[in-house]
């Protein structure tokens, strides 16, 4: 089974060695150990193992930067604390105190979202959130998460989150389906933004080094060039969109939590 | 000394982190906000359309609801982001 998915792609890249230029290969899927169970198919591919290996990353992080933790911290353990007050400061400020029953699982997304960000800029890995798949479940995750809370916290008073306050009765037919679309397109943005972000990015990436290996030595420098600057944008673009998915997560909590 | 020097000065570069790329953030996070409400309504009115067989006029009266959100959405993180800053 393994061998033939290696000669597949094997045969793929002999197709591919004349240069042809194409930027999405990187985004290919591929089932690396094909499982299916009850005619589901829940095959091993690329993309989970790298998220696997984001998620190893960060428990080796955690593991040697508070390895022997001191009261004066060493640079490794600074960098955790930085990050840990940080995430903590997003939920303070956008849920308030009840937010810190919520901090564990917001720290967790954080963490996933940037290393697989991050893991995804080395030569030859997997963006595992480069895939709406990825970024979408999530995102349907939290919303659904938020709702069920608003719902257990507000019980049906939570359904005048889509009546607006001080309406007339005639606007209503007007106003409902606008908030209720309004509500609904959270999902969508959340993971359409991590999603279009991530491959947007990766695929200027993948241009600017296929022009850097396919053009005369006298022009092969610009794209370099540009191909090294696009990648620090990267890492920075990489950071924030992980810091947006996370207060983004924060403000919906509190929405749920308050009701505005 | 060392450990003065390694461990001090953390909490002003912390607050940079945000603040440095808060302008593309907002940028980006705004034009999403928009262009998916309209996609929400959208879809919502082509569902109701294939639903009731009226073909087109769900989908055009839900793209004008999809607009309308896409705005009331751009209108509230506008003021979250004026909130915070």
């Amino acid at each position: 089974m393994i061998s033939s998915a290696i000669a597949a792609e094997v045969a793929h890249g002999v197709a591919q060695a004349a240069p042809k230029m194409d930027p999405l290969h990187h985004f290919q899927v591929v089932k690396v150990i094909p499982i299916s169970l009850f005619g589901l198919d829940i095959s091993i591919s690329n993309s989970i193992i790298w998220m696997w290996i984001s998620v190893a990353l960060v428990w080796t992080f955690f593991h040697f930067a508070l390895k022997n933790a001191r009261r004066i911290p060493g640079n490794l353990q600074s960098l955790a604390e930085i990050i840990y007050i940080f995430v903590h400061d997003i939920v303070e400020q956008n849920i308030g105190e009840e937010g810190k029953k919520f901090f564990p699982h917001i720290l967790t997304l954080f963490f996933l979202v940037l290393f697989c960000n991050l893991t995804g800029l080395i030569p030859g890995s997997f963006t595992a959130t480069s895939q709406l798949v990825v970024t979408g479940t999530l995102a349907v995750g939290i919303f659904i998460f938020s709702t069920g809370l608003g719902f257990y916290r507000h019980g049906a008073h939570y359904l005048h989150f889509f009546v607006p306050s001080g309406l007339p009765v005639v606007l209503l037919p007007l106003m409902v389906p606008i908030e209720i679309i309004s509500y609904l397109a959270r999902p969508v943005s959340l993971s359409v933004r991590l999603f279009a972000n991530m491959t947007a990015g990766h695929t200027v990436l993948g241009v600017l080094f296929f022009f850097t290996a396919t053009l005369p030595w006298f022009g092969s420098w610009l794209p370099f060039g540009f191909s090294v600057i696009f990648t620090g944008v990267e890492i920075f673009i990489g950071i924030i969109q992980a810091y947006i998915f996370t207060i983004l997560t924060c403000v919906y909590i509190n929405d749920a939590i308050h009701m505005h | 000394m060392d450990s003065l020097n390694t461990g001090g000065g953390t909490p002003p570069a912390q607050k940079n982190l945000p603040g440095s790329g808060q302008g593309m953030g907002v940028g980006i996070r705004l034009a999403t906000e928009l262009a998916s409400a309209v996609f929400v309504g959208l879809a919502m009115g082509y569902g109701l359309d294939s639903l009731w067989g009226s073909r087109p006029w769900m989908m055009i009266l839900f793209l004008f609801f999809g607009v309308a959100a896409g705005f009331l959405n751009l209108y509230r993180s506008v003021n979250q982001v004026q909130k915070r800053l």
